[in-house]
């Protein structure tokens, strides 16, 4: 599903081209909530910022952060990428996102449609090795955990579990059993 | 006319720049207990947006502690102007006894461009949430102007957060009402793009209080870590001011910040050694709130 949150803003009134403060990133959230309740299981939420100028810290930790959240529900996972984002919203989301990796000591970061300044497709912050293997699938589209364990030079249990915690963080797709699964990426 | 007024108190040519405007300061914490009954301008020649502004809370203070309107006397014309320009002298904090002649108004096309008027930042959330969109949507219409010798195209998107981060924090933080305002103009050979953005509220150092695992040597330091990490006194963490300086360091601008009596100014057009001149000061004149001044040159 893709949307496009100038239309979802319009349908609030909000029509400037940023979106700014907590109280519209909330209103927004909950609107998208309702818009996304047919998602199907695994669907990819696509999330347009045409038309969208400036998202602000605030916003981002109502909207992006909150969904980011949801999108690893145990009852309705699905995933999110974020499209047609500017460059101060690469700024502010990947400082966002930093600091929730900082505060919860672990990752934090959402798929993006094209190469970012850090030269991957998320924005957030990834231990070097889970960064690596986003790297690897954007190449090489899909792969074995034993084809990703030999080009990061790991055994493929501690590949597996990258794996996992990347499956977790929303930001690849496995199938079949652990150790054994192909990994695509969205 | 002004002969009426034998207990006013002179201010000083010292409203030029952040660091002079202290002196002000200074001389106009106690008025409330010497109860003049106007301020002098003679001697001001020019005020910058951040002067300005706090002189606006200078009068506002005065006004609620002692229920009386200071005067405004003896203004230079340019001084008169550019206040009655940007709306200053509608805020009703201030009496003027001799208003200026409406013919001696300065133009607002002309010089409207480079400027963003004083807007009022209420302390209850939806009117805040509306002065902030007004104050971008404007900042927007007027950017090319104001950021006219920047000519990176982010700049302006970059400036639209810094203005929602601030002031966010007034009605967030402050718990207090404050202003915003805006203007380039000229220093020497320089041009100066200049954010005011000031409460009278409980200040940073009170509305860190409430967090018990944010320790801190002294209220400069304080402001500082809310500059440098992301820590927040209302949530686990927090991302304003912290961003505010990521953005301000991208611009290679500078970042001035005053609550009660602490200060600290950051600037990172003048590095040394990969890290920017930061100078932070604890004794200062107790005026309550917080003031920021965001500024470029080029």
């Amino acid at each position: 599903m893709r949307l496009r949150i100038s239309d979802i803003a319009r349908e609030l009134s909000f029509t400037s081209p940023d979106l700014i403060t907590r109280r519209m990133g909330e209103a927004m959230y909950h609107l998208l909530r309702e818009k996304i309740a047919g998602l199907a299981p695994d669907e990819v939420l696509t999330l347009d910022f045409e038309g969208i100028q400036v998202i602000d810290t605030s916003f981002i930790d109502e909207f992006i952060v909150k969904l980011a959240y949801d999108s690893r529900g145990r009852t309705h996972p699905f995933y999110v990428k974020l499209s047609n984002i500017t460059d101060i919203m690469q700024v502010n989301i990947d400082s966002v996102f930093s600091s929730h990796a900082q505060y919860t000591a672990g990752s934090f970061a959402v798929l993006t449609d094209r190469l970012m300044p850090n030269n991957s497709y998320y924005l957030g912050r990834l231990t070097p090795n889970e960064r690596d293997v986003i790297n690897y699938l954007s190449v090489n589209k899909s792969a074995h955990v034993s084809e990703i364990a030999d080009f990061l030079s790991r055994s493929t249990l501690e590949t597996a579990e990258i794996v996992e915690s990347l499956a977790g963080l929303r930001l690849i797709r496995q199938s079949g059993e652990p150790g054994a699964a192909l990994i695509t990426p969205l | 006319m002004n002969a009426i007024y034998k207990n006013a108190v002179v201010l000083p040519n010292n409203c030029k720049d952040l660091y002079s405007f202290e002196e002000v300061l200074s001389r106009t914490v106690s008025l409330a207990d010497v109860r003049p009954d106007a301020l002098d301008l003679s001697r001001i020649s020019f005020i910058e947006p951040y002067s300005m502004l706090n002189l606006l809370l200078i009068g506002r203070n005065y006004l609620r502690a002692t229920g009386d309107r200071l005067a405004l006397i003896n203004m230079p014309l340019t001084v008169h102007q550019y206040l009655a320009r940007m709306d200053f002298l509608k805020k009703g904090v201030f009496t003027v006894p001799e208003p200026l002649d409406e013919e001696l108004f300065l133009k607002r096309s002309s010089f409207s461009k480079t400027v963003i008027e004083i807007t009022d930042i209420p302390n209850k959330e939806r009117e805040s949430l509306q002065a902030i969109s007004a104050v971008v949507a404007l900042f927007r219409t007027r950017a090319n102007h104001i950021l006219k010798y920047w000519i990176a195209n982010s700049i302006v998107d970059y400036f639209v957060t810094v203005i929602s981060e601030i002031c966010q924090n007034i009605f967030e933080h402050s718990l207090d009402s404050g202003y915003c305002a805006m203007q380039t103009y000229a220093s020497g050979s320089e041009h100066i793009v200049r954010l005011a953005i000031v409460d009278s509220g409980i200040g940073i150092r009170e509305s860190f209080a409430r967090n018990k695992e944010i320790e801190f040597e002294s209220t400069a330091k304080l402001i500082e870590q809310a500059l440098m990490t992301p820590i927040s006194s209302k949530r686990p963490f927090g991302y304003g001011l912290c961003q505010v300086n990521t953005l301000m360091e991208k611009l290679k601008g500078s970042i001035f910040i005053r609550s009660e009596n602490a200060s600290i100014a950051v600037m990172y057009n003048r590095k040394h050694e990969r890290k920017p001149y930061t100078f932070m000061r604890n004794d200062l004149a107790a005026f309550p709130g917080t003031q920021l001044s965001i500024s470029l040159s080029g």
